[in-house]
């Protein structure tokens, strides 16, 4: 779109999404850590 | 204008009916069970209840009308804060419930008194204090925000006021965590419900996201764009102050209890991500909700007007309710927190652990001890929120860095840095609520800098000099 710039798209679609991805990040790292636990 | 009003009441019936519930499922017994909840909370309503205790009335007040002005500029917000909140949840959240259970600590400003011992008790009674009074002052300031939203809707204030406190007063008295956190949940799923109806209708509404674009372009080309058409210092001083926000969530101690109250360690990944998550949700759709109010209403009084103005005009049925009692419950789910993490400190640090100490009184003192401070604490900031004594509530725009800053770096230190001592801990606690005053009534704000960082890192520094000025602790907890 030829009003935006990329910093413009980057904080309106990528940056709100980082916090939440590493959150997601440290569920799923939490899971498999508990599913290997688990199986040893 | 019957329909919203019959969703409105809707709502209200069922946030008292759970309450109440609260009482007969999990009846209180102790201050642990008033303050604990029995630990029986999952990820799922510990993740709602951590991100609506942060979300106040001016979530959808207040950021609406920012986005309206600021456009891009205030997305910061929606990108600074999530992160930070993340930062908490996975570098604290681990150890405090870890230490929590070992040690039968229930609360941070305990878990602080503890990590290095309180030889003096002054960091469970001057800590307590602290948050106890900043609780108080939060408290206030959020009924009379109700009352200020309810009288943006055409409802009397005082009518407002005492209504939403005295429900909340009621539930959280008598169903204490339980409660607070189960209308937490159903509160937050509701502002979830908000932030996805109205950005999508207000979009539609504007004829799609191009035209959204477009038209933010052509009202001022600034609104669009990641600067907000600035440059060097301002801008600088604009993306310090998002930062300073942000580094507030590194220490509300409402929501750092989350972490204490959780089921279990293995509860905290999830409950992160459905906390941060939410966080942003609750931040970045009203942020847009109000760059939509900008193209929508453009000639409105007060940007503050916009949520109001939209659910009055397009939704007037029973939704609309429900869009409203959504306004009511980010205000009181973040009211009853507030509600019951000032009288959990006051009565276990400052009563329990510090001025009765050496006194021997059972466990049926305390708990109703509990629900008398949560009575008085919320009758005294009704009466005072009634009567419109800013004077007091001035202070609430401090509580937030203020809070931060006095807990945070102590705790970040009394888990991370061995040399930590118990005076350094103090002196954090001192300095944090100290430096955010200072800072905050310096001339036009130190160098026009918002107060949270200055103050997070002058409390930082102060932990740091005093323990290495001071003995080391003999006191080493393992965990």
């Amino acid at each position: 779109m030829k009003y935006l710039s990329f910093g413009d798209y980057f904080v309106l679609f990528i940056g709100p999404l980082i916090g939440p991805l590493l959150a997601l990040v440290w569920m799923i790292q939490s899971a498999r850590q508990e599913q290997n636990a688990t199986k040893d | 204008m019957t329909g919203i009003l019959a969703g409105f009441f809707l709502y209200f019936a069922i946030v008292l009916g759970i309450g109440f519930a609260a009482m007969y499922y999990r009846p209180i017994k102790s201050i642990d069970d008033f303050i604990l909840g029995q630990r029986a909370f999952g990820s799922v309503v510990s993740g709602l209840a951590a991100g609506t205790t942060l979300a106040s009335g001016y979530a959808f007040i207040g950021l609406v009308a920012m986005g309206y002005q600021m456009g891009f500029l205030a997305l910061y917000q929606a990108i600074f804060c999530p992160i930070l909140d993340f930062v908490c949840w996975r570098f604290l959240g681990p150890k405090m419930r870890r230490y929590s259970e070992k040690y039968n600590v229930i609360t941070p400003v305990e878990m602080l008194a503890h990590l290095r011992g309180d030889p003096y008790n002054l960091i469970k009674i001057i800590g307590g204090l602290v948050v106890g009074v900043f609780m108080f002052v939060y408290l206030g300031s959020n009924f009379m925000a109700g009352g200020k939203a309810a009288h943006v809707l055409n409802v009397d204030y005082n009518v407002a006021v005492i209504g939403s406190s005295i429900l909340v007063i009621l539930y959280t008295m008598s169903g204490g965590a339980t409660a607070v956190y189960w209308t937490d949940a159903l509160q937050g799923a509701l502002m979830i419900l908000l932030c996805i109806i109205m950005p999508v209708t207000a979009l539609n509404q504007v004829g799609g996201f191009s035209a959204f674009i477009q038209k933010l372009y052509e009202i001022d080309p600034i609104l669009p764009s990641w600067s907000g058409g600035k440059a060097g210092w301002p801008l600088f001083v604009a993306l310090w102050m998002w930062t300073s926000v942000a580094v507030g969530f590194l220490g509300q101690p409402q929501s750092l209890q989350k972490f204490i109250t959780i089921e279990s360690e293995k509860r905290l990944p999830a409950g992160a991500f459905i906390a941060v998550f939410f966080n942003m949700m609750r931040q970045y759709f009203p942020l847009i909700l109000g760059m939509c109010g900008r193209i929508l209403f453009p000639t409105l009084s007060d940007p503050e007007y916009t949520t109001p103005t939209f659910i009055s005009q397009y939704f007037p049925n029973l939704v609309g309710g429900l869009l409203l009692a959504a306004i009511f419950a980010a205000i009181m789910s973040t009211t009853d927190s507030l509600l019951l993490q000032g009288t959990s400190e006051l009565v276990r640090n400052v009563l329990q652990h510090g001025i009765l100490k050496n006194k021997q009184l059972s466990k049926q003192f305390y708990e109703r001890a509990s629900r008398v401070v949560t009575l008085l604490l919320g009758v005294t900031a009704l009466i005072l929120a009634l009567l419109g004594v800013d004077t007091v509530f001035f202070l609430v725009l401090l509580a937030f860095a203020g809070l931060a800053s006095s807990i945070g770096p102590a705790m970040f230190a009394g888990f991370y840095w061995r040399r930590t001592t118990s005076w350094g801990i103090l002196a954090g606690i001192i300095t944090g609520t100290l430096a955010t005053f200072i800072w905050y009534n310096g001339s036009n704000k130190l160098f026009g800098l918002h107060e949270g960082l200055p103050s997070f890192i002058i409390a930082s520094i102060a932990v740091v000099v005093v323990s290495l000025l001071t003995k080391p602790s003999d006191v080493e907890r393992e965990l």
